[in-house]
């Protein structure tokens, strides 16, 4: 379970004040407009910006002043998630052995991971011969591989067409079977999509989360400028 | 047990932190290594002017010298500049292949002077082409190469391919949208150069014309060939004739830190942009170019390939003088065994140098720590240094440690200098490229610095660092400037070799042996495209 | 045990059959493949049981400057090619030994106790009489004729350049700069070394070079080519004497003074008249009357032994002339 106590952030005239004590396991979509604070949010709890008050805990341990590689969190962005030149076993095993060497454990566990995520090619194919849909797949596969409480993913498959969008949803859904208890935060625009893998959502408006607590699709519909964040996005 | 697991805990974080502390300075070390050395060259200079007995050093000998270095670089300077844009607006317009174009302009930035230079002598000398062409068409030939002419024209040849190389690539880059709108609008090429395009063709420019000018204050190699009279001097020839005739180390040094301080006070403007060359990797055309070229453009054409290719006809003087003795003597394998020792030593320790800045500076750029901007110019700085002014500070350092460098030790070194902020500029930008993400994701998966250098780095920056390694390679391997101070009878390189042939009145010999290097050039440059292209393909 | 140790203790004995060596720094045309270098390198390694090694330099003007600048680092043994011009300058670098060489019964007069002659010769212009039929008989004349285009060597590096900076002083004393002045727009190439200008010469870059008046002999003996010829000019032709010096780390003190006493003999100036294509300081008429045929001694002027600063006057006499 993720907890977000207080968490403020400002830089210069931007305050993000973020509560929401129980952030529960499963997929839970992150809606706002942009600009709202929703990759704040994010790179808050990965430990990319260090926030001037409040705490994050994961199953009550405090992460609050932690590097980012000790915190227990994965996390996949927008684009430039894997590094292409290298092949889809190095970027996979990267995620658990840095050095990424390759011996017997770790063939195997890349290639549980690659069957998870339906990836059928070698794995030693370069990541940047890949589709679009491969490599977020790569990327996903390396996010599971570390088993890792807390998966954030910042708007992942923008970029892909609806359909390719569609299958990685399936994806992300199939995988959380083999980790019920990952804490899986989506941000997207897309919340019709979002809607069809989670009822839960964190809505962020003028970088707070609304009601410091996870809401259902429709109590999301009738937030205080929702609609009118859904009307501009229309 | 809490404060057990802390321990762990705690231990398992510094050691960490030491590995990663410990990897930052592996791979930095060498640029700090790199600045000791700079600060003790700095150290020994100045304390031998301070120390050293009064000598005499009279400025008024050398203010011909002085105008005769900025005459020269600003005349082909400026002559670079009106036929580099030239060349390149009618190789753009004509209808000749565009890769073919840019690998002869390539070749032409990095094929060693001394080849050029020969070539140059081999149309326009006494017993040259264009003597035999006029004797058979009963006409006077009168034409001094040995000259200033001479000496102006080689110069702006290698400089004239530099600037149309810039505005080559420009122009085939020019987006296919403008050129669209250029033709549904019915605007000419002229008018679109003139002023939609005229921006964006300039810009960068500056950088170029700075770095034109600086290459010709440095002029050495085509002074030490073609000048015929002593009111022909460069600053650099001036300090090789202090080493090597007037053994007077003082003036040789002054006028290297002289000309030093000159050449870094040009190059600040140059600091300002953050240059990146990418002269030598291919540019697409655009699969739709509308303008073409007309029968001036193409007159032009013809003289400009004339001009630029006509040197090369040395090759087949030279191999036409095939010869059994030069091939048999073991002075011919001494030097081509020297050049490669060289060229690979100055090679390695230029790709260390510049690869461990090039950590260095992204180390900073990641942490945001403004001092980069220093590290940029430590490095970049090294390309404006004239060659002959750190060799005659180089020798001073061994006359200071009792001649225990070797010649070949010595321009190794002196080569490794120029060479470095080459492959610093050129690899930057690629190894800049996302390093955010890449940060971001390092930081992620606690990938220690050594693990991200070698496995994913230089990975990534492969094809670039193999192209750069050959391109630099032959920029060594083609010098002539270091050597001309630093060789004894068991050390000269061929470029020396090849010149003291030349000067001892074996022409035919001289000859033969520069298309056998020439020949191993092109073969090196073969080698490294055609392995660049195949991993490309793979 | 220490293998290496073992190594050199079994070597050691072979040490007695490793030869001396010595050491010569000269110019490069001396040790050409068509110089006399290789020849006498010969004849003098078979008495001397000796090895010689030759290191050559770009110009003659180089060769002090070289062993001054790093104090004979490189540990040569001898300097051979020195210009008699030269010899007060170097004479006080302090570099140079007494050489203890009787040098009396030479074809010219020599007393000097720190260098001795190997060779001399007489500074002239070559032409081709094929181009020119009607040569200049005077440098007088010789400044007049503006159809005719000069090569000379530099007079701060190269030793006949220096040559024709003291000719022209010999000849003209305080109007040395106007002569001079009056020449500079024949002269197209100041080349470094007489090899470079002389080989460009060849090529058809000038009508005329500065070189020696034994320079036709070469054409003629080896080549068949008589049109090379030297210009006889009225006025006598300025003077050349080579010297021999050791230097003072000179590594085999004894050898090199064998090679000196050696450098007088026959054995060594055969060599010289088709080798260097200069005149022997013996006198060897009878045994080479072709070279001496092919290059009769010219009117020739006084002898002279300047010093640093003379020396300095000359070149300045002609710096004028181009500033």
């Amino acid at each position: 379970m993720l907890k977000i106590k207080h968490l403020k952030y400002s830089v210069q005239e931007f305050v993000c004040n973020y509560h929401c004590p129980n952030i529960s396991e499963g997929i839970i979509g992150v809606v706002g407009r942009s600009g709202s604070g929703k990759s704040t949010l994010f790179n808050l709890i990965a430990g990319y910006l260090s926030q001037n008050y409040g705490k994050i805990l994961i199953d009550d341990n405090d992460i609050s002043n932690m590097e980012v590689g000790n915190r227990d969190i994965s996390i996949l962005f927008q684009s430039f998630n894997n590094f292409d030149h290298l092949s889809i076993f190095q970027n996979i095993i990267l995620g658990i052995d840095p050095k990424m060497k390759k011996h017997n454990d770790n063939i195997q566990l890349v290639n549980k991971a690659m069957k998870q995520l339906d990836l059928k090619m070698p794995m030693e194919t370069i990541v940047n011969t890949l589709s679009g849909g491969e490599q977020q797949r790569v990327s996903l596969a390396r996010a599971f591989i570390r088993k890792n409480p807390v998966l954030l993913l910042d708007e992942p498959f923008n970029s892909l067409d609806p359909g390719l969008r569609k299958t990685l949803y399936k994806d992300l859904v199939r995988i959380t079977k083999f980790n019920p208890k990952m804490t899986i935060l989506i941000s997207s625009h897309y919340i019709e999509e979002l809607k069809s893998i989670t009822n839960k959502f964190i809505y962020i408006d003028q970088g707070r989360i609304y009601k410091s607590a996870l809401l259902t699709y429709n109590e999301l519909l009738s937030a205080k400028n929702f609609k009118l964040y859904m009307e501009e996005k229309i | 047990m809490k404060s057990k697991i802390g321990l762990i805990v705690g231990k398992n974080l510094l050691i960490n932190r030491l590995n990663i502390q410990k990897g930052v300075f592996f791979l930095g070390f060498p640029y700090l290594l790199y600045l000791a050395f700079i600060i003790s060259l700095a150290y020994v200079v100045v304390e031998y002017f301070f120390y050293s007995e009064e000598q005499k050093f009279i400025l008024q000998d050398y203010y011909s010298v002085f105008l005769f270095t900025f005459y020269q670089a600003f005349l082909a300077t400026l002559i670079s500049i009106i036929f580099g844009f030239i060349f390149a607006v009618v190789f753009y317009l004509s209808p000749i292949n565009h890769k073919f174009i840019s690998l002869l302009l390539n070749i032409c930035f990095i094929i060693p002077v001394i080849f050029i230079s020969y070539g140059v002598i081999n149309i326009f000398s006494s017993n040259g082409f264009l003597s035999d062409l006029a004797i058979l068409i009963d006409v006077n030939y009168d034409l001094n190469i040995f000259s200033f002419f001479g000496i102006i024209f080689v110069t702006s040849y290698f400089n004239i391919a530099f600037n149309a190389n810039f505005f080559y690539r420009k122009l085939l880059s020019i987006p296919e949208n403008y050129l669209k709108l250029f033709k549904s609008n019915n605007i000419s090429f002229l008018d679109a150069v003139k002023i939609p395009l005229r921006h964006y063709l300039l810009s960068g420019y500056a950088n170029v014309v700075i770095l034109t000018f600086i290459f010709c204050i440095g002029n050495f190699t085509i002074i030490y060939l073609f000048a015929g009279s002593p009111s022909l001097s460069t600053l650099e020839l001036a300090i090789y004739e202090s080493l090597n005739f007037k053994a007077d180390i003082y003036s040789a040094l002054i006028l290297g830190i002289i000309q030093l301080f000159m050449v870094l006070i040009l190059s600040i403007p140059f600091f300002y942009n953050n240059p990146s060359f990418n002269l030598v990797s291919s540019t697409r055309r655009s699969s739709y170019y509308p303008f073409r070229g007309n029968l001036i453009v193409y007159f032009i054409t013809f003289w400009a390939l004339v001009f630029l290719i006509s040197p090369f006809f040395i090759l087949f003087n030279g191999l036409a003088n095939f010869s059994f003795d030069i091939l048999s003597s073991l002075t011919f394998y001494q030097s081509f065994i020297n050049s490669f020792s060289v060229s690979i030593i100055s090679l390695f320790l230029a790709l260390i140098l510049s690869l461990s800045s090039l950590y260095l500076y992204r180390f900073m750029q990641e942490r945001n720590i403004f001092i980069n901007k220093y590290l940029f110019l430590s490095i970049a700085a090294m390309a404006f240094i004239p060659s002959l002014s750190l060799s005659a500070i180089i020798f001073l350092v061994n006359i200071k440690l009792n001649f225990i460098l070797s010649n070949f030790i010595c321009v190794a070194f002196i080569n490794s200098f120029f060479v470095t902020p080459v492959v610093f500029i050129f690899l930057l930008t690629r190894f800049l490229q996302n390093y955010q993400n890449a940060f971001k994701l390092c930081s992620l998966y606690k990938i220690n610095p050594l693990t991200r250098f070698f496995k994913i780095d230089l990975f990534f920056i492969k094809e670039e660092l193999l192209i750069i390694s050959a391109a630099v390679f032959v920029l060594s391997f083609g010098d002539l400037t270091s050597v001309t101070i630093f060789n004894d009878q068991s050390f000269m390189t061929v470029p020396y070799y090849i010149s003291q042939l030349y000067s001892s009145y074996r022409y035919n010999d001289s000859f033969f042996v520069l298309s056998v290097f020439v020949l191993i050039i092109f073969f090196i440059v073969y080698l490294s495209s055609k392995f660049v292209s195949s991993h490309a393909k793979n | 045990m220490n293998l290496k140790l073992i190594f050199i203790i079994l070597l050691f004995p072979f040490t007695i059959f490793a030869q001396s060596e010595l050491k010569i720094f000269t110019y490069g045309s001396f040790n050409s493949d068509w110089g006399p270098g290789p020849n006498i390198e010969k004849s003098f390694e078979e008495i001397c049981e000796c090895d010689l090694i030759w290191s050559t330099s770009d110009s003659s003007g180089a060769l002090l400057s070289k062993v001054k600048l790093t104090n004979n680092k490189e540990g040569y043994d001898l300097i051979l090619g020195l210009d008699d011009s030269l010899m007060s300058e170097a004479e006080d670098t302090q570099l140079f030994q007494k050489h203890n060489i009787d040098t009396s019964g030479l074809a010219i007069n020599w007393d000097n106790d720190y260098f001795t002659p190997f060779d001399y010769g007489f500074f002239s212009f070559i032409y081709n009489s094929d181009k020119i039929p009607n040569p200049p008989r005077s440098l007088t004349d010789l400044a007049k004729r503006n159809d005719l285009s000069i090569i000379i060597m530099d007079p701060r590096y190269s030793t006949p350049g220096l040559g024709l900076a003291k000719w022209i002083y010999q000849v003209f004393g305080d109007q040395s700069t106007d002569y001079w002045k009056s020449i500079n727009d024949q002269i197209v190439i100041t080349s470094k070394s007489w090899s470079d200008g002389y080989g460009l010469f060849l090529e058809g870059e000038s009508d005329l070079v500065l070189s020696y008046s034994t320079s036709p002999a070469y054409h003629s003996l080896i080549e068949n080519d008589k049109n090379y010829r030297s210009l006889d000019l009225s006025d006598g032709h300025a003077s050349q004497i080579e010297v021999i010096g050791i230097l003072k780390n000179a590594s085999n003190y004894e050898l090199a003074r064998e090679f000196i006493s050696f450098s007088l003999t026959e054995n060594f100036q055969q060599h010289i008249p088709q080798g260097n294509w200069m005149y022997p300081v013996l006198d060897l008429q009878s045994s080479q009357s072709n070279f001496y045929s092919a290059a009769p001694i010219p009117k020739s002027l006084q002898q002279l032994y300047p010093s640093q600063s003379e020396k300095q006057n000359w070149i300045d006499s002609w710096k004028k002339s181009i500033d």
